[in-house]
């Protein structure tokens, strides 16, 4: 807070913080070159499992996960907060509120990358997709994010420009409802440092989770990038946004719908069939707003788009928002039933997402550091020719991308759904549908080299940049003060007045953004508490063994969700393939629920029986051996590992304390079952000539998945 | 399939008609607002974002 006030009383000298933006700047250059290598690198595991050269730190499961929160959480992240330091202070014409919050927000946030970059190769994960950081680090993300609210509030709070612009909306949109979203998200029950349990199970925490994270999509990757585009746009342009009665409905529409159409990551799933609807439709309707952005950028150009033949920026902008316009389109298209049970689980569900991700967010971004660096440094570009070639080949690259995974998303669905004459299944053995697609994932890697080359281009541009340029840490500007206190301002007139006070009044836009998101998150939300005293009690489904649930433990360690789902729809291709579809009171036990949302490798919910369990040891041992070609990575470690039986005990009383029906002290003779059962799995595999003791992580993993849909089968056969 | 689970409760069918009655509500009410809104206030918000070009050094721009 170093503002200097003139003798002047009517106009006020102060300085912009620059530092907070160059360090984010320089975040998002580091996170993005980390989170996109991981990238590369899943990618060609896919295809060649060995290159996680036999280490489980560095294997697909535990990975992938560092990938998505590394481009998601570290790259856009950092870049969400580097635009809104910049244009926040610009906007309300006001220095930041606090040097010391801005230092402890953008620290805590590095902290909490890091973090995650340590816990999850090691396997510390909660499961869940794009909340995967266990309970210790969730607590730090609050408390961050905590901190960046009353900086940003506190600079709307003291700026100098009475309305605030509509950038600065869509920034508190996002502020207000990540909070609300990663809260309701993470209640967990932890049971040590590193582990815990959500207070949620089955299909209720798959509602919760996909509310939570369709709506990271919309409040994390959308309506920050929306309010940048809103500043940076115009400033690329030199001229103002084509239309800002447009950008108000734009707003306004966009954050009511957005929060309704989580539930169409469920569709044929246990999701009512009314709420299934219901985020159809409002999908749909959200193309209207989503392409009111869209058409606002882009006629933000009117009558100058000879420049962007010149100006690399606004390529790079151009293509970001058309991107955001296809994303925007195909989401809805893809919550139509009848495609979503085509797209659903396949490739095509990447190339979607990497529309946006590398279109959308990457592009805009790029956009705004070229802009943006040599800005900060008060020099020129090094080099307009390296941005020119970065534009071209990370254009070809998101093509080169897109185009094979959509082209497999389909050979995928095809191959899966396709029976022969006489009424089977043409591709039975799953690996089929996986060799055949093994090409398009070897093109998808060729564009994401591309992708990447054009990134380190344009590492090498800025730094070139900012090493030709000065830094200027404290940018000196000034304003006239606003009269009075605008935050506790009565409000007078007419409901149309008073609307456009709300515009100035911060404390009040914020109620009203909040309410608007609350009605339709309440709305989502409340099924999901009375699914579970709806769900019919399956009798025959029983809480796992203390061994089962230690495998299933493994089993999320491994992160075995990201590649094989547990949820078999009600399609015939998919009940002749794995057997009878699922039902929601199979899941009442699970926390997490592990349903997953991709199938590079085939549905688990009814493997229990289906092979013996040395098939299992083989299978995890070397993959291979018992299904020639396969693509999934070997998990040697499993049976060289000693399975932690230390923690049995906490865990059933977490389980029980969570509803799951321990008997009262089972916990104390918990370990005794445990060891039962470990002892049978090993005794049978050493009658079959493996060489392995009860004590290890594989004997755990076999019991759970030997126990995957079997308490149906029980109940069809009586037992 | 699942939704057979759902059929004892009735009510939740008016979720997605009061659902629906609220989004015309509001989309009424912005649509309104936003037409209402003095053409010459609407041209000072919309230029916001340049009143900074003086400050920020325009002859490095590329």
């Amino acid at each position: 807070m170093s503002d200097l006030t003139s003798s002047n009383t009517s106009l006020e000298k102060f300085n912009y913080d620059n530092a907070i933006v160059r360090n984010f700047a320089y975040a998002v250059m580091v996170w993005g070159a980390v989170g996109m290598l991981v990238g590369l690198l899943i990618a060609a595991q896919i295809i060649i499992p060995s290159l996680n050269f036999n280490l489980q730190y560095s294997t697909f499961g535990r990975i992938r996960p560092l990938h998505t929160n590394a481009v998601i959480f570290a790259f856009v992240g950092n870049a969400i907060f580097m635009g809104l330091y910049y244009s926040l202070q610009r906007l309300c014409k006001a220095r930041m509120f606090s040097d010391l919050l801005s230092k402890i927000h953008f620290w805590g946030w590095q902290s909490i990358i890091v973090l995650a970059a340590v816990t999850l190769p090691l396997g510390i994960t909660t499961s869940k997709e794009y909340a995967e950081l266990e309970w210790p680090i969730d607590i730090l993300i609050t408390i961050v994010w905590v901190v960046l609210a009353i900086n940003m509030f506190g600079t709307i709070v003291k700026r100098r420009e009475r309305h605030m612009y509509v950038a600065i909306w869509f920034y508190i949109a996002t502020v207000v409802t990540v909070a609300v979203l990663h809260i309701f998200n993470s209640l967990e029950l932890p049971i040590s440092l590193t582990k815990s349990y959500p207070i949620y199970a089955g299909v209720q925490d798959a509602l919760v989770q996909w509310w939570y994270g369709h709506n990271a999509v919309a409040f994390f990757l959308t309506t920050p990038y929306l309010g940048l585009m809103y500043y940076f746009l115009p400033k690329a342009a030199e001229r103002p946004v084509y239309s800002y009665r447009l950008s108000i409905i734009h707003f306004w529409t966009l954050i009511f719908i957005y929060i309704w159409a989580g539930p169409h990551h469920l569709l044929y799933s246990a999701l009512p069939d009314w709420a299934q609807s219901l985020g159809t439709v409002f999908s749909i309707m959200l193309i209207a707003p989503s392409w009111g952005g869209m058409i606002n950028g882009l006629l933000t150009l009117r009558g100058a788009w000879d420049k962007v033949r010149d100006n690399v920026i606004l390529k790079f902008m151009v293509v970001a928002v058309t991107a955001y316009g296809m994303a925007t389109f195909e989401g809805p298209m893809l919550s139509l039933k009848n495609v979503n049970a085509i797209a659903h689980f396949t490739d095509w569900i990447i190339a979607h997402v990497h529309i946006g991700a590398l279109g959308w967010n990457g592009f805009l971004t790029f956009g705004i550091l070229y802009w943006l660096v040599p800005k900060l440094f008060k020099t020129e570009l090094y080099s307009k020719k390296m941005a020119n070639f970065h534009f071209w080949i990370g254009f070809v690259g998101i093509l080169f991308y897109a185009i094979p995974m959509y082209w497999s998303g389909v050979t995928q669905a095809l191959m899966w759904k396709q029976f022969t004459p006489e009424g089977v299944l043409l591709y039975p053995n799953f690996l089929e549908t996986l060799l055949q697609i093994k090409s398009m994932h070897m093109i998808r890697i060729t564009g994401g080299l591309f992708y990447y080359a054009g990134f380190v281009v344009m590492l090498v541009n800025l730094i070139k940049t900012i090493k030709q340029g000065s830094f200027i840490g404290e940018e000196a500007a000034e304003a006239p003060a606003l009269e009075k206190n605008v935050m506790f301002e009565p409000i007078k007139g007419s409901i149309m007045k008073k609307h456009r006070l709300i515009e100035r009044k911060p404390f009040q836009f914020t109620v009203l953004a909040v309410i608007v998101v609350l009605v339709g998150g309440l709305i989502e939300v409340i099924p999901t508490y009375l699914i579970k005293s709806n769900i019919p009690t399956i009798a025959s489904v029983k809480p796992y063994t203390p061994l089962e649930l230690q495998g299933r433990d493994i089993y999320i360690r491994e992160a075995c969700n990201s590649c094989h789902s547990q949820l078999v729809r009600p399609f015939r291709s998919e009940t002749e393939r794995y057997g009878e579809y699922a039902k929601a009171g199979e899941y009442v036990y699970d926390h997490p629920f592990l349903w997953g949302s991709k199938r590079t490798g085939p549905d688990l919910l009814r493997v229990g029986k289906k092979y013996p369990n040395l098939w299992h040891y083989l299978h995890m041992d070397d993959p291979t051996t018992v299904s020639p070609g396969s693509l999934m990575p070997r998990y040697s470690w499993l049976k060289e590992q000693i399975l932690d039986v230390s923690n049995t005990e906490a865990k059933i009383n977490a389980m029980r304390t969570l509803g799951v029906p321990y008997e009262q002290g089972y916990e104390k003779s918990a370990n005794t079952d445990l060891q039962k059962q470990a002892e049978e799995i090993a005794a049978d595999l050493q009658k079959q000539g493996i060489d392995v003791t009860s004590d290890r992580e594989i004997i755990a993993l076999i019991a759970y998945l030997q126990r995957l849909g079997t308490d149906i089968k029980n109940q069809q056969t009586g037992k | 399939m699942f939704s057979k689970y759902f059929v004892s409760v009735e009510w939740l069918n008016i979720f997605a008609i009061a659902t629906m009655i609220l989004f015309i509500i509001t989309f009424a009410v912005i649509v309104i607002w936003a037409f209402k809104i003095d053409k010459k206030k609407l041209e000072e918000y919309n230029n916001l974002p340049l009143e900074n070009k003086n400050s920020e050094n325009k002859k490095f721009s590329i």
